[in-house]
């Protein structure tokens, strides 16, 4: 009988059956498949040592096993999984919990997109690929490209800048070493070539997934949240517009742009409450238009131009006090988090009947 | 300059509030605010809450109101002063059998013998559509689910502290209120709040229930005047037909998740 053999995470090299690692659980998530015997739950992530950092899948897993806690893990194999070397375990597999702490080189912790947060910088993600965007720059006078996308999980979205590296896009990836950082209040992910990309195989359900606004914390896009809106900003109404720069104009005339006409346009600020907590709320004309029942034939009319007072009525009578539906990205600045609004919508008696679907899952 | 957070406003069913007999005094001296704390582990000092208004009874510069949800009433009592002619002309505009959304703050009064009633000092009143009430209700319904489910965490053991209810998913408001709610409420009963889940969740209703629906449905109509009728009076007028007390009790859930009546007393309904 084969026994099994003390290795480092670096010394593992190629498919070996019958390995033992003195190793720390970096990150670990949980995923359920339908397989032809029914639901398969399994758990993966990330384990490492001092010499290196490798992902591991668990077909089974004790439920004692906790992240950042370092284990003695004997009865354990590896194989190629797309051409990358993974750890498996299985139910023959022994964890023993030590009170050792391990420096690990390279940690990535593994981050759901609406959780992301600017106290851990260096982060692993996944998401599917979305919109791919080509861009040159010159650095030190040499010429380089950088690859711009959006990267969606089913927590939320975030843009992802990737220099000199394209990415598959349509594909969902598992990125390790990703950058983050904040530009004018939003949350972005740089990746060099550096950057370990796995690609994984799992179809992102489109679903719409309402978040509770107790739960948001960073400044990520792709979020939804419902709730009465508590009450609408003083200044919130008709605002005059400079054609040419877009910028507010409380003048009779841009100061940058004298000679560019003014257009009238519509803005809102408000508090949602969802019985979580509340969060604060801004929309323009796109989000407003249809709820509020404003077009732009309504705003351009040179023979009655809009009135402030009967504009203002409208974007109330549609908000204020009413349950609604917000679609956005998260902001951060000094007074907090609030969310710009890219599209509002009445609550509807069948997404009633979709939450009502959530009692009966939490009441198991 | 950062603005002060506002006290949020707690979604809480009416059953909820009226078993709540105890405060908490949180802050240091002249900052120290009198919070409710519900047996579920809600606690704050402002509500938000939808149902109908069953009664609205104006003297002079006082406004007082009872808002019906599926579980029993809320009592609203409104003075007018200067500073608040905003509400007073919301609440001009409402009127008995209205569905409403109403944000209050809460005040207590407590009867020499211990018993702590709950009064709601509206800040908002609103008309709204029955799909928002649903809303309010299924929202009102998961945030109690969820409090359930820690308290049921807590008492597995005594040494379960915030960080594991963190850990288990549970926002930190939540864990502090149900640690405290769990202290102060020792004995309480959480089973009829999780029968209003029960009653809240997509559930087929029997044939049975169905047809007896207009029948409970008068028979309490009836009993309104007399400020409603106990279980056990409709189950003996019921008997002479062959209705179990399951079939009763399955037609009840119905009605409540409808909206129909709601428990004016222990086991004592109202059709609202």
């Amino acid at each position: 009988m084969e026994s099994s053999k003390n290795l480092k995470i670096a010394e593992i090299k190629g498919e070996v059956m019958e390995i033992n690692v003195k190793a720390k659980i970096l990150s670990l998530s949980k995923r359920e498949v339908q397989s032809a015997k029914g639901p398969l739950t399994y758990h993966y992530g990330l384990i490492g040592d001092e010499t290196g950092v490798m992902p591991f899948t668990a077909w089974s897993f004790p439920t004692t096993v906790r992240e950042n806690d370092v284990y003695e893990i004997s009865k354990c194999y590896t194989k190629s999984y797309k051409e990358k070397l993974r750890i498996y375990f299985d139910n023959r597999t022994e964890f023993k919990l030590l009170t050792e702490t391990m420096e690990v080189k390279r940690t990535y912790k593994y981050y759901e997109i609406k959780d992301l947060n600017l106290n851990d910088k260096f982060v692993t993600v996944e998401g599917l690929v979305t919109s791919e965007n080509r861009r040159e720059y010159e650095k030190d006078g040499e010429k380089k490209e950088v690859f711009q996308y959006i990267l969606k999980d089913q927590t939320a979205t975030i843009p992802l800048s990737s220099f000199g590296k394209k990415l598959e896009a349509g594909k969902y990836a598992r990125i390790e070493g990703a950058r983050l950082d904040e530009f004018n209040g939003y949350y972005r992910l740089n990746m060099s070539d550096k950057a370990n990309v796995e690609y994984i195989n799992i179809d992102l359900k489109d679903e719409e997934k309402i978040m509770d606004i107790v739960n948001l914390r960073g400044a990520v896009g792709g979020i939804t949240v419902t709730g009465f809106i508590i009450n609408m900003g003083e200044k919130s109404g008709l605002v005059v517009r400079c054609s040419e720069c877009n910028l507010k104009v409380d003048d009779i005339r841009c100061s940058d742009h004298p000679e560019a006409p003014l257009k009238y346009d519509i803005f809102t600020y408000f508090t949602i409450d969802d019985g979580t907590d509340y969060l604060q709320v801004s929309a323009g004309f796109e989000a407003l238009k249809e709820i509020a029942n404003i077009n732009r034939e309504y705003l351009d009319n040179p023979q009655r131009p809009p009135l402030k007072k009967e504009v203002k009525e409208k974007i109330e009578s549609a908000l204020t006090h009413h349950a609604l539906k917000i679609k956005g990205n998260l902001r951060i600045n000094n007074m907090g988090i609030s969310l710009r609004s890219t599209e509002i919508s009445a609550i509807t008696e069948d997404l009633v009947k979709s939450l009502k679907t959530e009692i009966n899952g939490g009441s198991n | 300059m950062i603005e002060k957070k506002r006290e949020p406003a707690r979604w809480i069913f009416a059953k909820e509030l009226r078993d709540t007999s105890l405060t908490i005094m949180e802050g240091d001296d002249e900052a120290r605010k009198e919070y409710f704390i519900t047996p579920a582990g809600s606690f704050g000092r402002r509500i938000l809450f939808c149902g109908k208004i069953t009664q609205k009874k104006e003297e002079n510069e006082m406004t007082k109101m009872t808002v019906a949800d599926h579980t029993g009433a809320f009592y609203v009592t409104f003075f007018s002063k200067e500073f608040n002619q905003n509400t007073k002309i919301q609440i001009e505009r409402v009127n008995e059998n209205d569905e409403v959304m109403i944000v209050g703050r809460t005040t207590y009064f407590k009867t020499n013998e211990g018993k702590m009633y709950i009064n709601i000092n509206p800040e908002t009143v609103r008309n709204i559509s029955e799909t928002d009430t649903e809303y309010w209700k299924v929202r009102c319904a998961l945030s109690l689910n969820s409090r359930l489910a820690a308290i049921r965490e807590i008492r597995k053991s005594q040494d379960i502290d915030d960080k594991h209810l963190g850990d288990l998913g549970f926002t930190q408001d939540e864990a502090r209120g149900c640690i405290k709610a769990s202290e102060l409420y020792e004995g309480y009963n959480m089973g009829q709040l999780e029968e209003i889940i029960a009653g809240m969740s997509v559930y087929q209703f029997s044939d049975t229930a169905i047809k007896l629906r207009e029948k409970v449905m008068d028979i309490i109509r009836e009993n309104n005047p007399f400020g409603g009728i106990t279980y056990e009076q409709i189950l003996e007028k019921l008997s002479k037909e062959g209705v179990e007390p399951r079939q009763l009790d399955e037609t009840l859930n119905l009605l409540g998740t409808d909206g129909e009546i709601f428990e004016a007393e222990k086991r004592k309904f109202k059709a609202i």
